[in-house]
């Protein structure tokens, strides 16, 4: 067992939309430049989380493809919008439980301009025939209600408001404060300070959200280098010192 | 005649139509999807419970833009059955002012045809209308 696991290494990529890249062209940046970070050689990384959640064929062999491929074994794992935290938590047990050293995490997503909204989608069917776990005879998206994500999150938003007597005012507060933080970050997909006057005035996607309240969709990978204590102690003072403890002991 | 057929298996269509939900017979958690096991408790007995036509808003939203197919704008709700049961499906128009919308506005439930097949065939679905308060 490791008491402890640290972070060594990372990397981002910028997030926009980069229609000359692929998921893992984006993927294959991060995790080159968060090897780089570390200073440490592929031959010391045990093992290798991948994360991609929109396209379904194994992230990890094919992000390897692109750079080394000197037999790191790979867990790809897919957890909704927790995908790249989870990639980091499974390379995290990894090194905690002993088996290996280092661990490269990766989180990687191309979701062009649809994004979501191009998941899940049925085809109209000719014939009326239930199927399906609602024995649904069509599709009911916009019949039935809304099940996808913009109008999911805004009904779970509304009923928080309605409950708690919350204005939309104050979720707009949220975007003009998060648009205000995009300006400090140059890897933000957007880069406006925008006032409440602005975020109330835009497009609304779904009530009570407008576009700038909304996450973009777009593509962008990050990746973290993890270690054990063991191996930290191994490594040049440079790198050894800004490293971050992951997990607290539990000695 | 034109025959019809509901939207989904947990709406009957009779005269008056209704929802019908699956309960569990250990702790009366109300399912309308189609379960394996209860969701709450994990209980294998599951019998049909007709849910109540009306009943108290719990959330909504006024969806604006969508995937593409789907017609916009609309406004989808979160009802609370009376007597229990919690369901999700259209405001029949008109388009509310959203800000008019607060916590206990009563809806009740109505049938409409959303779509006709090859054959002739008539899709109900529900729906709900606000009350008048």
């Amino acid at each position: 067992m490791n008491d402890s696991v640290w972070i060594v290494g990372a990397s981002m990529t910028p997030f926009g939309r980069w229609p000359a890249e692929d998921a893992m062209s984006l993927g294959a940046t991060a995790a080159a430049a968060a090897v780089d970070d570390a200073g440490v050689a592929w031959h010391d990384i045990g093992m290798m989380t991948a994360a991609c959640a929109l396209d379904v064929m194994p992230a990890g062999q094919r992000i390897q493809k692109l750079l080394v491929q000197t037999g790191i074994p790979v867990v790809n794992v897919t957890n909704a919008c927790a995908s790249g935290a989870t990639a980091v938590r499974v390379a995290q047990l990894a090194i905690a439980s002993g088996e290996v050293d280092v661990a490269l995490a990766v989180g990687t997503e191309q979701m062009g301009k649809m994004g979501m909204l191009l998941v899940n989608q049925q085809a109209p069917r000719d014939r009326f025939e239930p199927a399906g776990r609602y024995g649904a005879v069509m599709p009911v998206e916009g019949v039935l209600g809304t099940e996808l994500m913009p109008g999911v999150f805004a009904m779970a938003g509304m009923q928080y408001a309605l409950r708690h007597n919350v204005d939309v005012r104050h979720f707009a507060q949220v975007a003009v404060k998060n648009h205000r933080h995009s300006t400090l970050n140059p890897l933000a997909q957007y880069r406006k300070e925008l006032s409440l006057d602005d975020v109330l005035a835009a497009d609304t996607v779904a009530y009570p959200n407008t576009i700038p309240m909304c996450c973009p969709t777009g593509d962008g990978a990050a990746a973290v280098v993890l270690a054990s204590d063991a191996f930290v102690d191994c490594l040049d003072p440079g790198v050894r010192q800004p490293a971050t403890r992951c997990t607290t002991s539990t000695r | 005649m034109t025959r019809s057929i509901p939207v989904v298996s947990y709406l009957e269509l009779a005269g008056p139509s209704r929802l019908v939900a699956d309960e569990c017979a250990t702790c009366g958690a109300l399912h309308l999807d189609r379960r394996q096991r209860c969701g709450r408790c994990g209980g294998t007995r599951l019998s049909e419970r007709p849910l109540a036509p009306a009943g108290t808003i719990r959330t909504f939203t006024v969806v604006h833009r969508s995937a593409p197919g789907v017609e916009v704008p609309f406004t989808s709700v979160v009802v609370d059955l009376d007597g229990g049961g919690t369901v999700r499906g259209n405001l029949v128009d008109p388009l509310p002012e959203p800000a008019a919308i607060t916590a206990g506005d009563r809806l009740r439930m109505v049938e409409r045809v959303v779509g006709v097949d090859v054959d002739g065939t008539e899709a109900v679905a529900y729906a709900f209308a606000l009350e008048e308060r």
